[in-house]
């Protein structure tokens, strides 16, 4: 079930008044409905992989309790282990097996060993690294004595498989998310129509933005040859917009109905296109997962308080894994590689915490040396993301190279819908207005008339609904 | 809460009914516009599904325009038809009459599918009664509540960029440049023995079939069934059932039949297209036919195979 579906909006109210009704009745109903909900919003897409849902929930369920009843040292060791293990193996199976076995294939044929590796042939199942994360965070904050083993096997189901979350994130923490499980919920309205805010300002962003650059950026990247460069210079950004749109668009979605709930989540963007530097612009893009691997991978790693020397190994390893993360190809890879040189001038300057305010604070216009700083941010981000769309190597260099010519200093030879550009620019504005709130929408017009509010909301909901694209699937649901 | 969920159902009937009156005054206006004069006056129009489309080069044969559609079935191609016959002085309308068009099969395929749905209904939605679209809402809901957004995105883009033709602009048909030779090798390959299911009339296709006769009939146009050339090795196991509805149902109507049209294998796309070389033989041929007057003809099939004896 999608968030922009037909399904969706009927499956959300009902579960909104069924929950609300319970909140007169036990906590425990209210989260055992939840679960329930949560577990039927996952299978609606198979439900043969709820089985692997729930084993993976009592795996780190039950060894969490049992390392921390652990004697020694040692045998929470095992515990430990067996839960990373068998987490990552699921993982490394569903994910990254084939990917393994035919570069390994194609790198000895290379030297001239035929070898033929059994490829399983099973999609992947949604979410999976989601949810995985989810628990490992668990399990290791358990390991390290930050917290203690939840009881309460619903509460912790519920941890793992909550619906809003559950198939794109936010990757949430325990910290975070167990203690608002666990206790009462109190109806606030303030809250709930700042969600359904969310949600709207999210649905324009998947529906509208992502949706239709979608369209124009995989003609130009399914068929490179066929357009002059500077079309293919337009797709790419196009395409910069259409990830954003989509993941920060499901994101707010996310938050919005979670807020519904009464229940708030990480935020997980927070307005990245706007950023000085790559530093900045990694702080403020899917920031639950830079956090997870700042927490999980990069500390541990020793940090950035280590030798210049382990900080560039740091550096590259957790940008590597982070492009890993995100699929079993190169191409994933490679763009993490040149996120990891990107950023690495101003780790080594250590530049890298320069700007953590959001830009122009308090101000209507960035000066003409942030404007310039976000120009050239955002133009290395959107580089970087050919290679993240393209199907392979081969194809982005391509890309690249039908880019570098002379063909991207005539007009495009394709050009998008006319609508577009209106749309996008009034996107930009709209963020921009916004971008010391939580998300774009949050407060504007909150001042005006009623009847001006309303006016405007109601012609958001028709150009969602008349400019909509044509349905893509979130880009983030096959990670 | 009841405060949310009372503004909640203002907002949403607030949407709703400007949805409706909305959407209502855009389809009034393009239903009712001036968007359905050809560039010229043409005495044929040939209208149909794949197998018209890829035959008949109109380039070739004079005073004739093809708006085939590959895939478009007959409860799509009358609201074309309706609307070009009706602001429109056409003499004569071909429309494709082929074996695979008979059964049931297409119905509920081509009809009321979700793909089916973004293809036609983005195109013909505005010219759809409640009759017409109500057999798309028993059928498919959920799909044609979907492809309302962009049925009017394209309607209203088109009034925006102050086009004149829709029947041009929203790509309503044309001849089809096929470049595909794969006969030989679909010959060469094994055969692969389809399952065929019990024979079952098409009903709503039918129906359809049968309102294109009479709003041609209504607008002084005369109407013909074609067969366009396909290979001897098409599936045509229905014969007998095509024969029937051709004697029974559809005898007022003429039947111009080029099954036999002499071609070579390299003049086919496949076994039942033709590709540009066999499209450019044929249309050259129908061309002289209706030169030398088929259309007046007592027995039109038995002059078509004369001259097809003669090739």
């Amino acid at each position: 079930m999608l968030f922009n579906s037909l399904g969706y909006l009927f499956f959300l109210p009902i579960v909104f008044l069924i929950y609300w009704f319970l909140n007169n009745k036990k906590l425990e109903y209210q989260n055992i409905f939840l679960l329930a909900v949560s577990y039927y919003f996952y299978s609606c897409w198979d439900w043969r992989f709820l089985f692997l849902l729930i084993f993976s929930t009592a795996l780190d369920y039950f060894t969490a309790i049992k390392m921390f009843e652990s004697k020694t040292n040692n045998t929470k060791k095992v515990w430990f282990w067996l839960s990373i293990l068998i987490n990552l193996g699921f993982l490394g199976v569903f994910k990254y097996y084939n990917f393994f076995a035919t570069s390994f294939a194609e790198a000895l044929s290379n030297i001239g060993l035929q070898t033929n590796f059994w490829t399983i042939q099973v999609i992947l199942p949604i979410g999976i690294s989601f949810y995985t994360f989810h628990g490992l965070s668990y399990v290791i904050d358990i390991y390290k004595g930050r917290i203690t083993p939840e009881r309460n096997v619903v509460s912790y189901s519920l941890f793992v498989s909550y619906f809003p979350l559950l198939v794109a994130g936010p990757i949430e923490r325990a910290t975070h998310l167990l203690p608002q499980i666990k206790k009462k919920r109190v109806f606030n309205y303030a809250q709930a129509v700042d969600g359904l805010r969310q949600i709207l300002w999210g649905l324009f962003k998947k529906m509208v933005i992502a949706d239709n650059c979608a369209e124009f950026a995989n003609m130009m990247f399914d068929k490179p040859d066929g357009f002059n460069g500077s079309s293919l210079f337009l797709g790419a950004i196009f395409f910069a917009f259409q990830i954003y749109g989509d993941f920060s668009g499901y994101s707010d979605i996310a938050l919005g109905t979670s807020k519904l709930l009464g229940i708030d989540l990480l935020k997980n963007f927070n307005y990245p296109y706007f950023s000085r530097d790559i530093a900045e612009f990694w702080r403020r893009w899917h920031i639950s997962l830079s956090s997870w691997f700042r927490d999980y991978l990069y500390i541990p790693l020793g940090g950035s308080k280590a030798s210049t020397l382990i900080k560039i190994r740091n550096t590259f390893v957790i940008f590597i894994v982070s492009g890993f993360w995100h699929g079993a190809n190169w191409t994933f890879i490679f763009w993490g590689l040149l996120n990891a040189l990107y950023i690495m001038p101003s780790i080594l300057l250590k530049t890298n915490r320069n700007n953590l305010e959001i830009v122009a604070q308090n101000k209507l216009f960035p000066t003409v040396k942030e404007g310039f700083q976000m120009l050239i941010t955002f133009g290395l981000t959107t580089f970087a993301w050919i290679f993240f769309r393209a199907n392979s190597l081969t194809d982005a260099f391509h890309y690249i190279d039908r880019i570098c010519d002379f063909s991207t200093l005539s007009m495009p030879s394709k050009r998008p819908s006319f609508f577009i550009i209106p749309l996008l620019f009034f996107f930009i504005f709209i963020e921009w207005l916004g971008r010391e709130n939580d998300f774009g929408l949050q407060k504007l017009g909150l001042k005006w008339h009623q009847s001006v509010r309303w006016i405007f909301y109601i012609v958001l909901v028709l150009i969602i609904l008349l400019l909509t694209g044509k349905e893509q699937e979130f880009i983030y649901f096959q990670f | 809460m009841k405060k949310l969920l009372l503004k909640i159902g203002l907002f949403i009937s607030c949407i709703l009914a400007i949805l409706i009156i909305g959407m209502g005054l855009l389809y009034h206006t393009i239903d009712n516009g001036n968007y359905y004069k050809l560039n010229k006056n043409y005495d044929n129009l040939v209208f149909g599904h794949s197998h018209t489309e890829c035959a008949f080069n109109d380039s070739l044969i004079d005073n004739t325009l093809n708006l085939s559609n590959s895939g478009e079935n007959y409860f799509y191609t009358y609201f074309k038809v309706k609307k070009t016959v009706e602001n429109n002085k056409v003499k004569n309308v071909f429309v494709s009459f082929t074996n695979n068009y008979i059964e049931y099969s297409p119905d509920t395929v081509e009809i009321w599918q979700d793909r089916y749905l973004d293809k036609w209904y983005t195109k013909y939605g505005a010219y759809m009664n409640y009759e017409d679209a109500s057999l798309l809402i028993k059928n498919n809901p959920r799909g044609l509540l979907n492809v309302q957004s962009i049925t009017s995105k394209k309607y209203l883009t088109f009034l925006i960029k102050n086009k004149k033709s829709i029947i041009e602009d929203l790509t309503w048909g044309a001849f089809r440049y096929s470049e595909r030779s794969k006969l030989d090798s679909l010959l060469k390959a094994k055969e692969v023995k389809y399952k065929i299911p019990s024979f079952r009339y098409s009903k709503y296709g039918l129906d359809y079939l049968d309102k294109i006769i009479k709003v041609c009939k209504e607008n002084n146009a005369k109407v013909y069934f074609v067969r366009s050339p396909v290979h001897s090795s098409w599936e045509r196991s229905n014969e007998p059932y095509f024969q029937k509805l051709l004697h029974g149902r559809y005898k007022e109507i003429p039947f111009l039949d080029f099954y036999n049209f002499p071609l070579p294998i390299s003049d086919y796309g496949d076994r039942s297209h033709l590709n540009y070389l066999g499209a450019k033989k044929f249309s050259t041929f129908f061309n002289n036919l209706l030169k030398k007057d088929l259309l007046k003809k007592e027995n039109a099939q038995e002059f078509i195979n004369q001259e097809m004896n003669k090739k």
